[in-house]
């Protein structure tokens, strides 16, 4: 049953009418055959609006991601998958030169295609993004190319600073996406981006860096240190302060350079004393370093004598800056400032603690007799590994945990139960959050138990809103960014809501509303008094549908 | 100072007293001469000194200046010495107390231009560590350097120092350091530095679309075993323009080709379960610069010092059709991974290559379709082999070794054309892998045979270690074409693992009273033709011979180039070639004057040799006539009669 792509695809017009493409409706796709469904249409780029010919596309079953069918876009961009089951598909294109992506992507959702009786899925404009391109070149003093650099390319997530820093969402994080190596021109290049905005932090050592540990150059007094140096870690725009880091704008399919200056400084010598067991055993102290709230290996660490009782191991090549070091058994955790040189004693630093702690569910309810509990720490460190522990009848505790700042999760019976807030010492916070400083705390956290799933519809003038972005917003927003929900309209319109726990809410759907910041009540405000409230109770059931459909919003 | 002053004293007594006894310098500086056989400057311990005259006199005439410069630089090193030792324990002077100091001075060049080079790093390695940046004028100077043989190297980006002339296939550019005697009034030292090269390009495709992510592929003629092989020398992709770099090479010869892929590569398969053949897509096949489809066809790009070259590559956009084949156990039962198989063995797919028409593998990877049950790879026209093979574990395997011989490998392979369609119903019968026996014969006839008459001895498997090469002149690939020999019994080894094609056969025999006498198949001489290896047929019988009446060959420097010297030291690189054939392999040997003038070889085969001496470290085609003959110098001949020591006092290069 032909719709108009107009009524069908009301937010494309703009973009068809630039592109002067010939006009779909007229246009019969390629390998469609009477009376069986199909999903087709054609592969634009975004920034042109100029056809992609032979793409390939794979159409992917929603449930179980099983390739279903596969296709080659023509010479004029078209696309058709034909012969389909009324089902709902995930469809993706791919093509040299462009970001790989499924059908109206933004970060981790997409419109999913439903086929079926009365659903137009053969006008689809499936848009494709060229790669971004970010290089640049890294020099030294005097502009010699560094080769051998370690580019860390490090994306910032649209939302990202706008919110309080604690509490935030994993996908408001920033994270390392890729990384990369000078060659010897010093040049480095990352040709497969996503449109974003990104930062850089180089690392590297000076080719011609000595660095003889502390005992040999005392050993051999006098000798010139010229040749100890290093280079800190620096950001774009030639900083080697974090703070003042430039961060890049990439559009799709641009093209950014970004050069990078390094300048040698001399090297530190960090000498950590380390006890050894009777087993003749010692734990080997960790230098590392936070950059963007991640955590990086600096240096490592050379045992450079070995009395029966002690070690001394010395880190070579540091640069100047901050960095954390772990050492000793059971583990101490000392923030350097490191500016000159020096011996790092064995009681130096903050010790692993315990924490101890109860848990109760947000509405009350009984929680399962066992949860698994873990705190996983927040700075994507190599250094600190998740720990894990269960809760018998709400009651936990971990042993060994290392200053520094964590989340706090739990899970049963397969499903993963939010933690809302934390009280420690008396004072609760919103959030999973727990910052551990060097004394064992005892803590009580509260779980969201959801059970519930929520169906809905959103439309936009009375017709089913495609790729629409459509979030469940509690009511308080008093602690609880860890209950809001989001999801994008597939092609019919439909959007779904996992694990929803009991409480009070406002289902909104918002036109391209993806880089709203959700979690600031001023934000959401706007949305709301259009938004259609649910209330989800001990009494809804594993699925709530809405009986009213979500009207879309303008931004 | 005082006492710091007592101990100079002491410690020159001690120093004089070792060179009253012709003993050159105390402690570790010539630990590399307590390692040699017959240093001629042994130390005090070991106490002979059986070195010529002239040595002894230039030997003195050093030490007599080291004694003098001693003294200068203890007193001058203790002055900023504390008072009190136990005050700065972590600054221990020992290192002052035992050892004699020179300044080191020199200069560094370009070999190409012979212009200065600023900004090279010096570098001193071992323990007497220390470094130093030439200035503008490619200047170094290290004020105090231990007195003895010292390890220098020199280190800047976008040069080498002193590359082999041609590389082994470990791929190690640089040379092998430079051996310095430090002494005092040395000459200045004056070293070059040899441009690198550089080869760069640009891919272009027939469509027209950018090139990016393409891999490329550098192979480099290198040496392995005294033949030339080619081999993978890196990979890297084409940026977001298409363009490619491989820097920092040594001169050479070299072939760039492009690996194939496929238009779009998407993080999903694009293939549905059990009907690849429905898919029709796009790709390029792989490219040799220039234009080339294959590896016979490829330009050889040769690069002396710093040279650089562009090779420049265009791809054509190709239909790749689906290849489906299933693989039958012997039994019938179709392969299927992780299922009981054959014998109720669980079987799972160890490789899938395709090879052309002529049995070179070519670079493309085959899945396996769980829903179909086969093998799957994507291919452009051509005439191909897909070869399989898979592998079988018990289960259950016990302990009792038993299950070894149950489990084991199958391979098959199948020949098809494609010229515009699929190939779907292919099918591969799998057979046991095969492998080959290598008996192995021992002539004794030497005395200490007689001697140990009635004792079986050694088995002789356990001394012998059986390797191949492929022979082919195409890039090895890795791990391919590297089989090895096992036991299988009493002299019995078993050759598997090997690719097949031509495959040169390699006899180490790691008991040097034993060596290699011949090493036949049928009536083919191993040494003098590869050994064709097939899945279809077993090759003729194996035999390798060995025997007990080896001979020895103390090679020696003559007396000029034995001198001591101060400064650097040459390095003579010496191959003993045979004159005969034989699949026995003797590895160059690098010699200079401080690591001991002489050399002994043993566990050599009887026979006529052909010794050269080069001054600069080379790595050669020694099994080919034709560079041989190309020599100026024809080298010495020496023929070493069974079980006898022959001496050879090598001449001047």
């Amino acid at each position: 049953m032909p719709r108009s792509l107009a009524r069908s695809l009301p937010h494309l017009l703009p973009l068809l009418a630039l592109a002067c493409l010939p006009a779909l409706p007229q246009a019969a796709p390629p390998a469609a055959t009477g009376g069986t469904r199909c999903i087709a249409g054609i592969v634009v780029n975004t920034v042109t609006n100029e056809p992609v010919s032979r793409a390939t596309l794979a159409l992917l079953a929603q449930k179980d991601s099983e390739t279903v069918a596969t296709a080659e876009s023509d010479t004029d961009g078209r696309f058709a998958l034909c012969q389909l089951p009324a089902s709902k598909f995930k469809l993706t294109a791919s093509k040299r030169g462009f970001r790989t992506a499924f059908y109206d992507e933004h970060g981790e959702f997409s419109t999913a295609i439903v086929t079926g009786p009365g659903q137009d899925t053969s006008h689809l404009a499936f848009r494709l993004s060229p790669n971004a391109v970010l290089r640049g070149v890294v020099t030294a003093d005097g502009g010699d190319p560094v080769e051998g650099a370690r580019v860390n390319l490090f994306l910032v997530p649209p939302e990202h600073g706008r919110g309080p820093a604690l509490g935030r969402a994993p996908s408001q994080r920033i994270t390392q996406v890729d990384s990369a190596t000078t060659d010897d021109t010093g040049a480095y290049e990352f040709s497969n981006l996503s449109a974003g905005k990104y930062l850089l932090a180089v690392m590297a050592e000076p080719w011609y860096a000595l660095h003889q540990s502390a005992s040999q150059t005392g050993r051999r007094a006098g000798r010139s240190s010229t040749l100890d140096v290093a280079y800190s870690t620096t950001f774009y725009d030639s900083t080697t302060e974090e703070a003042s880091a430039t961060p890049i704008a990439l559009l799709p399919g641009g093209h950014e350079e970004a050069d990078i200056a390094l300048h040698a400084v001399p090297a530190l010598h960090l000498v950590v004393d380390t006890p050894v067991k009777q087993d003749g055993s010692f734990a080997r102290p960790e230098l590392m370093q936070t950059i963007f709230g991640i955590e990086f290996p600096a240096s490592t660490a050379a045992a450079t004598s070995d009395p029966a009782h002690s070690v001394a191991a010395e880190f070579t090549g540091v640069a100047p800056g901050r960095y954390e070091l772990e050492h000793g058994d059971p583990p101490r955790i000392v923030a350097l400032d490191a500016s000159v040189s020096r011996r790092v004693d064995p009681a130096e630093g903050a010790p692993a603690v315990s924490i101890s702690g109860t848990l109760r569910s947000v509405t009350g309810s009984a929680l399962p007799d066992e949860l698994s509990v873990a705190l996983s720490p927040i700075d994507g460190s190599s250094r600190q590994n998740q720990v894990v522990t269960t809760a018998q009848r709400g009651q936990f505790r971990f042993d060994k945990v290392l200053p520094g700042r964590w989340e706090l999760s739990t899970s049963g019976a397969g499903q993963s139960l939010p933690v809302v807030s934390i009280t420690s010492n008396g004072a609760p916070r919103t959030g999973n959050v727990l910052i551990v400083r060097d004394r064992s705390l005892s803590i009580a956290a509260v779980i969201a138990q959801g059970e519930t799933r929520i169906d809905g519809h959103a439309v936009k003038d009375g017709k089913s809103a495609s790729g629409a972005m459509v979030v469940l917003l509690p009511k308080s927003a008093e602690g609880s960014a860890g209950l809001i929900r989001r999801d994008q309209a597939d092609s019919d319109g439909s959007f779904t809501f996992h694990d929803v726990v009991p409480g009070q809410y406002t289902v909104v759907a918002i036109e391209a509303g993806w880089e709203l910041d959700l979690t600031q009540p001023a934000v959401v405000a706007r949305f709301l008094p259009k938004g259609v409230a649910v209330t989800v109770t001990e009494s809804s059931g594993k699925l709530l549908r809405l009986p009213d459909p979500v009207p879309v919003q303008a931004r | 100072m005082a006492k710091c002053r007592g101990n100079s004293i002491r410690n020159l007594g001690r120093a004089s007293q070792s060179a009253e006894e012709g003993v050159a310098l105390k402690g570790h500086d010539f630990s590399r001469a307590e390692k040699a056989n017959k240093s001629r400057w042994a130390l005090a311990p070991e106490g002979g000194f059986s070195g010529n005259s002239s040595s002894i006199k230039q030997l003195f005439k050093s030490l007599s200046s080291i004694v003098v410069l001693f003294i200068a630089l203890t007193s001058g090193h203790c002055t900023p010495a504390p008072q009190d030792p136990s005050q700065n324990d972590s600054q221990p002077q020992q290192a002052v107390r035992t050892t004699a100091f020179a300044p080191v001075r020199g200069v560094v060049h370009n070999s190409a231009t012979g212009q200065p080079l600023p900004r090279v790093l010096v570098k001193i390695e071992g323990d007497a560590e220390a470094g130093a940046l030439t200035d503008g004028g490619g200047r170094f100077e290290f004020p105090a350097v231990p007195v003895g043989a010292q390890s220098f190297r020199l280190l800047k980006p976008g040069f080498h120092d002193r590359p082999y002339a041609s590389e082994d296939v470990a791929y190690q550019a640089d040379g092998p350091a430079r051996s310095v005697l430090v002494a005092a009034m040395m000459p200045e030292l004056v070293f070059s530095l040899t441009p690198s090269c550089v080869i760069y390009g640009h891919v272009d495709l027939s469509t027209g679309d950018p090139t990016q992510g393409m891999t490329v592929t550098l192979v480099k003629r290198v040496m392995h075993n005294g033949r030339a092989v080619w081999a993978q020398n890196g990979t890297t992709k084409t940026n977001g323009e298409g363009a490619y770099r491989f820097a920092s090479l040594p001169a050479g010869v070299y072939v760039v080709f492009t690996q194939p892929a496929m238009e779009s590569e998407p993080e999903v398969t694009p293939v549905v379960r059990g009907r690849a053949a429905s898919v029709a897509r796009g790709g390029y096949r792989s490219a040799f610069y220039p234009d080339a489809h294959d590896f016979a066809g490829a330009s050889r790009i040769r690069l002396a010092s710093g040279e650089q070259a562009q090779a420049n590559l265009s791809l054509t956009l190709e239909a790749f059709h689906t290849v489906m084949a299933t693989a039958y156990f012997p039994s019938g039962r179709p392969f299927v991974p992780n299922a009981p198989s054959e014998s109720g063995l669980e079987a799972s797919l160890q490789a899938v290559s395709v090879m052309d028409a002529s049995g070179h593998r070519l670079p493309y990877t085959g899945q396996f379709d769980a829903e179909s049950h086969t093998i799957q790879v994507s291919l452009p026209d051509g005439a191909y082999t897909l070869m399989v093979s898979v592998t079988t574990n018990d289960p259950n395997m016990d302990t009792s070794g038993r299950a070894n011989q149950r489990s084991g490998g199958y391979s098959g392979f199948v020949q098809f054309w494609l010229a515009g369609n699929a190939a779907v119903n292919l099918r591969i019968p799998l057979a046991r892998n095969p492998s080959w026996p290598v008996r192995l014969r021992a002539e004794r006839t030497s005395m200490r045979a007689a001697q140990s008459a009635g004792h079986s001895g050694q088995r002789l498997q356990s001394i012998v270690t059986v390797s191949t090469t492929d022979a082919g002149d195409l890039p090895a690939d890795a791990g391919a074409g590297s089989g090895t020999a096992e036991a299988a019994g009493p002299d019995v080894l078993e050759l598997n693992g090997a690719g097949m094609g031509p495959v040169w056969l390699n006899a180490q025999v790691n008991d040097r009273s034993m060596c290699v006498a011949s090493f036949t198949a049928g009536g083919t001489n191993l040494a003098r033709e590869p050994l064709n290896l097939s899945l279809a047929a077993a090759p003729p019988a194996m035999e390798l011979t060995l025997r007990d009446d080896c001979s020895s060959l103390a090679l020696e420097l003559p007396p000029a180039l034995a001198d001591f010297v101060p400064g650097e030291e040459p390095t003579y690189t010496v191959y003993v070639v045979p004159e005969f054939d034989t699949t026995a392999d003797i590895p160059p040997i690098d010699i200079h004057p401080s690591s001991g003038p002489t050399r002994t070889l043993d566990g050599l085969t009887p026979g006529s040799y052909h010794v050269y001496v080069f001054d600069r470290p080379v790595r050669f085609e020694y099994r080919n006539p034709a560079v041989l003959a190309e020599f100026r110098h024809p080298g010495q001949s020496v023929t070493l009669s069974p079980g006898s020591t022959s001496n050879l006092v090598l001449e001047a290069p």
